[in-house]
C-alpha cells in the first residue's frame, strides 16, 4: 500500500495543567523526542493544557521547573505547528495575547479534521 | 474512521472527547468511562446532540461490574473485550482519551 504522506504526522493533545502532575512534562518530553528524530509533530493544547502556554510563569519560588521555558524552544526541535482549542481559552477567561507564543486557534470542526489527518493521536 | 476510547469519568475530558467526535467515528466507553452513559443533568455526554452516524459502544464487563448494565440507553451497543479487539482492527486509528 502506498504511503499516505498526508497522514504522516503525530498529533499530541496535552490537556493538563503543568503544575499538578507530570502529565504535561511527559507530553513535552515525547514531543521533543519525536522532533529530534525528525518525526512530523503537531501539538494541540486543550482543556487545562492551555495553562502551560501562559506568559509570565515562574516556578522558582516553589522549587519547580518551569515547563513554559521549554515550550518556547519547541521551534528549535522542528515543532512549528502548535494549536490551541478555541473553547479551552474562552472557558478559562484567556485570550491569545495571554500566551507566550503564537499559536493557531482551532474550532471543534478543525480539531476533528486534525485528528482524522493524523497518523496517530496521543492524549496526555 | 477513528475509534475513540474513554476510560475515565472526568467532566472536562468527556467534554473534550465529545467535541472531537466526527460523524462515522466510533466511541467506546470502558472502565469508569461507562458512567458517562448514564446521562444525568451534569452529564457532558448528551446522546441527543452527538453527530449522526456516530457509533456508540460500552464494554459489557465494565457495565456489569458497576451494576449499570440495565440503566444505560439502548443506543449503546454492549460489547465484549473480544469485540473490542475486532473493532479496533476495523478502525484507522484508536484515540484513547485519558
Amino acid at each position: 500500500m502506498p504511503a499516505d504522506t498526508s497522514k504522516s504526522h503525530l498529533l499530541f493533545l496535552t490537556t493538563k495543567s503543568p503544575w499538578t502532575s507530570s502529565n504535561a512534562a511527559s507530553c513535552n518530553d515525547m514531543v521533543m523526542t519525536a522532533g529530534i528524530f525528525d518525526q512530523p509533530v503537531k501539538l494541540l493544547f486543550c482543556n487545562d493544557g492551555v495553562y502551560q502556554l501562559l506568559a509570565g510563569q515562574d516556578g522558582t519560588a516553589s522549587g519547580m521547573k518551569t515547563l513554559a521555558r521549554q515550550l518556547t524552544a519547541l521551534d528549535l526541535y522542528g515543532i512549528e505547528q502548535v494549536y490551541v482549542e478555541e473553547s479551552a481559552l474562552q472557558e478559562r477567561g484567556l485570550q491569545e495575547r495571554d500566551l507566550l507564543q503564537a499559536v493557531t486557534v482551532l474550532s471543534c470542526d478543525q480539531m476533528q479534521s486534525l485528528i482524522a489527518e493524523s497518523r496517530a493521536v496521543l492524549v496526555f | 474512521m477513528t475509534l475513540h476510547t474513554l476510560n475515565k469519568h472526568d467532566k472536562d475530558l468527556v467534554q473534550l472527547c465529545v467535541s472531537a467526535l466526527a460523524p462515522e467515528d466510533s466511541l467506546l466507553l470502558l472502565e469508569d468511562g461507562v458512567y458517562a452513559a448514564l446521562g444525568g443533568t451534569d452529564s457532558r455526554l448528551d446522546t441527543a446532540i452527538l453527530p449522526a452516524g456516530l457509533k456508540l459502544y460500552a464494554l459489557a464487563e465494565d457495565l456489569a461490574a458497576r451494576g449499570i448494565s440495565e440503566k444505560i440507553p439502548d443506543v449503546f451497543i454492549r460489547i465484549t473485550y473480544r469485540d473490542f479487539v475486532s473493532l479496533s482492527l476495523t478502525c484507522n486509528k484508536v484515540v484513547n482519551w485519558n
